[in-house]
């Protein structure tokens, strides 16, 4: 899971400790996922279905419009529901709706691609073995979020992975570049810089009630109860982050600005000095 | 302050932005061995809650119901059976039920009880008074060590057989949910063994039955908690 390996390696890894820990054939389904991946990483996700396509594609992002977000978040209730009553070709349908957002989720929470990878097959490893204990009627996304940090959680906890992270440091994020101007590009490239550099140098606990809020777009009531904390908790936590972050915005736009006239005033052009924070 | 003006995040920017909205790679080709469906689960609780009631059942039969179980005052009865009863009845159901999104109840809903229920069940202990007729006992850590020992060996079989049909049930929340199974499973056990044990001086029923609850819902929070957490 070093920087620089590449993710192809590090799915074998996973996937002979999967096997190791002799999970069943599952494990081996897994395996087979790797290996067929590892054989053309460009085949899109139906062809790697094969014969048993999902019933229906759904969007993995997500909708401008309210009402396509509800309806595929229904579907995607309802495709768990047939899969805990022992639908197995409702298994695609999920992963397809919701494998982009958990990857998004772990890549935050992890702050590397590759990990978010594993994480991910692990997350869905632990969805297909739990699938018995999902309640009739529930939305499943929760849910999956709940498992995906679970995933998340034991990782961060091996003494490992501590050491890793402590030697090498984290592998930097890929930043997507929004419309405009090179130069808007660059100054958004280098607050997203900060921001990334800020969450991943807070803890975990902070992290992850931040990303849950501000990126995953949870409801405060759903975060605390995905993180198991009460929502006073939750707030805190997040608050506590969005401090960091502020700094590190502050200190971000602070050069690029010229001197303040008030000394009082803040640098950051706006954009923090909202809330009276 | 923090709590009551929450802000809102909307203006930090998003690191990943596009990027984590890029689809994961592949896909399994077929699953395996299909693991328990929903209605399998539920059959696999069903047999653990009647393997659990038939093993307490069978080893009160065996052991034998305490000889003065017909003129316990009502305020013994209702203290020492019919709380802890109504208790484990009551830690059971919060830590099964699915809650608006299926991730339990409220956190500060299972923390309460999973802490308030071992404590309040051994300060009734604590408060009862002995009933009028117990003798003195000669050899009190002899008594409290056996009815220890007692319950932890009934507490046994219930943990093992909810450590296997609640198996992965708990997406969140999993270790105050795993106490309340063990709070559940020790309390039953406290009924079982107060259905069976005729002394009723406090310090026996603190540290012989009291203590073992909380034993078992410690137990089940560090140990048990690594099976049913999904």
């Amino acid at each position: 899971l070093k920087d620089g390996t590449p993710s192809t390696a590090n799915s074998a890894i996973f996937l002979e400790r999967q096997q190791r820990r002799s999970i069943g054939a599952i494990g081996m389904v897994f395996a087979q996922w790797g290996v067929m991946t590892r054989r053309d990483p460009a085949a899109s996700p139906t062809d790697a279905v094969g014969s048993s396509p999902p019933s229906r594609v759904i969007s993995s992002r997500r909708s401008e419009s309210g009402d396509d977000s509800t309806t595929a978040a229904s579907q995607l209730d309802q495709a768990m529901n047939r899969y805990a009553d022992g639908d197995e070709g409702a298994f695609a349908e999920l992963f397809l709706g919701l494998g982009p957002r958990l990857r998004g989720f772990l890549r935050r929470l992890s702050g590397s691609a590759d990990v978010a990878d594993d994480l991910l097959q692990e997350t869905f490893l632990r969805l297909h073995a739990a699938r018995g204990g999902f309640a009739r009627g529930r939305p499943v996304l929760p849910w999956a979020y709940a498992i995906a940090r679970n995933c998340y959680v034991s990782r961060a906890r091996s003494a490992r992975v501590r050491l890793e992270q402590a030697a090498t440091g984290e592998a930097a994020l890929e930043k997507a570049a929004g419309p405009g101007t090179q130069e808007q590009e660059g100054i958004a490239r280098q607050m997203a810089e900060a921001v990334d550099r800020a969450l991943q140098g807070m803890t975990a606990a902070r992290r992850e009630a931040f990303v849950m809020l501000r990126y995953e777009g949870l409801s405060v009531a759903m975060a605390a109860q995905i993180a198991g904390v009460s929502e006073g908790a939750l707030k805190i936590r997040a608050f506590h982050a969005y401090e960091i972050i502020r700094a590190a915005l502050a200190e971000q736009a602070a050069p690029q600005t010229p001197a303040p006239e008030n000394a009082g005033s803040s640098s950051n052009d706006g954009r923090t000095a909202a809330y009276g924070l | 302050v923090i709590v009551a003006h929450f802000p809102s995040f909307d203006h930090v920017p998003d690191p990943l932005g596009q990027a984590s909205q890029e689809p994961p790679r592949g896909l399994p080709a077929a699953l395996g061995t299909p693991p328990p469906n929903r209605t399998e689960a539920r059959r696999r609780r069903q047999a653990a809650v009647l393997l659990s009631l038939g093993w307490f059942a069978s080893h009160l039969v065996v052991s034998g119901v305490r000889y003065d179980l017909w003129t316990l005052t009502a305020g013994y009865a209702v203290s020492q059976i019919g709380v802890p009863l109504v208790l484990a009845l009551g830690c059971l159901y919060v830590a099964l039920r699915p809650g608006q999104w299926g991730l339990g109840s409220s956190t500060a809903s299972v923390v309460a009880l999973a802490l308030g229920g071992p404590l309040s069940f051994g300060l009734i202990a604590l408060t009862s008074r002995a009933l009028p007729a117990t003798g003195a006992d000669a050899h009190p850590w002899l008594g409290v060590l056996l009815c220890s020992d007692l319950m932890l060996a009934w507490m046994s079989t219930p943990l093992f057989a909810a450590a296997f049909a609640l198996r992965r049930a708990f997406a969140a929340g999993a270790v105050w949910r795993s106490a309340l199974v063990g709070s559940s499973v020790g309390l039953a056990s406290a009924v079982t063994v107060n259905l069976h044990c005729d002394i009723s001086d406090a310090f026996h029923l603190v540290m012989g039955h009291a203590v073992p609850v909380a034993a078992a819902s410690a137990f089940a929070a560090a140990v048990v908690t690594r099976w049913l957490r999904a």
